[in-house]
């Protein structure tokens, strides 16, 4: 994966970066080598069978590439919206790039971003992200999400994402 | 994945292709020769084929989210379909099917990545056909994905 570049301003370090809004509430932020391109309305196939925050493909560069609806993933309703930002990843060093197609409600937007705004982890930031966090800062006085995206496309982390879906769902049948 | 070049049937349904191999398919007619079971809880009806009684299923109700109707339209097919060691004989109804030459040379067939996997996943690999996306999969896996969802719906009965 190329490495992000990285410039000193003042005394911070300061980071490129994508901003990508992919819940009406819940924003993230990718490397500015990650984000491979930004689409308007690409036509998006359902895949039956499929888990639900990433139940369907686009036509990419000739490729079939999944697309994820992180608002499903965060418990909220699939989003209307199918603009898409196309991001890459690696599972391992030396691995071809593999790539996925993000749902997002605004534009993706550059931004500048310094050690200075990090913040810590707040008591209410949705368990689901938590093992695919890197780490989290205010930007705009928004928390915005370091997210792993190779991480976010593990089947381990899918396996979590089900299981805790499952406990939630032992949950509320036991409480009824 | 690595297929060779290989003849399947496309069985479209309104907005989704999938494609099994000829060689599991047992007979195409027209849906009109279901003989329908309006108050079967297991399936929509019956097609006779070699004088046994093969039941079809709507499996468009069960790939898609929403259910939906299960009246057959003018011009649906059935689509006879037997597993590998031809224990199981099936039938579902689609819109339409046709034949098709794929390769993984010139379809690009990929495996479907196993992050995307659900509960009863379906697909083996997908490729691009006719600038389509056609969802390959086969006659065992389609068989086990109609009895897993009739077991659920029994559970929820």
């Amino acid at each position: 994966m190329p490495e992000v570049k990285s410039e000193v301003k003042s005394n911070a370090l300061m980071t490129s970066a994508w901003l990508l809004a992919v819940s009406e509430s819940f924003n993230i932020a990718v490397g500015e080598a990650v984000v491979a391109e930004y689409i308007l309305q690409p036509e998006i196939n359902f895949v039956p069978g499929s888990i639900g925050y990433c139940n369907e493909v686009l036509s990419w560069r000739g490729d079939f590439i999944p697309v994820m609806d992180i608002s499903v993933l965060l418990g909220r309703e699939p989003l209307d919206a199918k603009n898409v930002a196309i991001v890459a990843y690696q599972e391992y060093e030396g691995q071809n790039l593999q790539y996925v197609a993000l749902k997002l409600v605004t534009e993706v937007t550059q931004i500048e971003v310094s050690d200075e705004s990090m913040c810590e982890t707040p008591e209410n930031y949705p368990e689901v992200m938590e093992p695919i966090t890197d780490s989290l800062f205010i930007h705009q006085g928004k928390l915005t999400s370091v997210i792993d995206i190779a991480d976010l496309c593990n089947e381990g982390y899918r396996d979590y994402i089900s299981a805790t879906q499952k406990y939630d769902s032992d949950q509320i049948e036991s409480a009824t | 994945m690595s297929l060779a070049n290989n003849t399947y049937s496309l069985i479209e349904f309104s907005d989704i292709c999938i494609a099994i191999k000829q060689s599991e398919m047992l007979t195409i007619d027209q849906a009109s020769s279901v003989e329908l079971l309006p108050f079967a809880e297991e399936h929509i009806g019956h097609f006779i084929f070699d004088r046994r009684r093969i039941p079809t299923y709507q499996l468009s109700q069960h790939l898609k989210p929403i259910a939906v109707t299960s009246d057959l339209k003018h011009g649906d097919y059935c689509v006879g379909i037997k597993t590998e060691n031809e224990e199981n004989y099936f039938s579902i109804i689609c819109n339409k099917i046709e034949q098709a030459e794929i390769s993984s040379a010139t379809n690009r067939i990929k495996d479907v990545p196993l992050f995307m996997y659900g509960e009863n996943f379906v697909i083996k690999s997908m490729c691009q056909y006719d600038e389509r996306l056609v969802l390959i999969t086969d006659a065992n896996l389609l068989h086990e994905f109609i009895s897993s969802q009739q077991s659920k719906e029994k559970i929820h009965a």
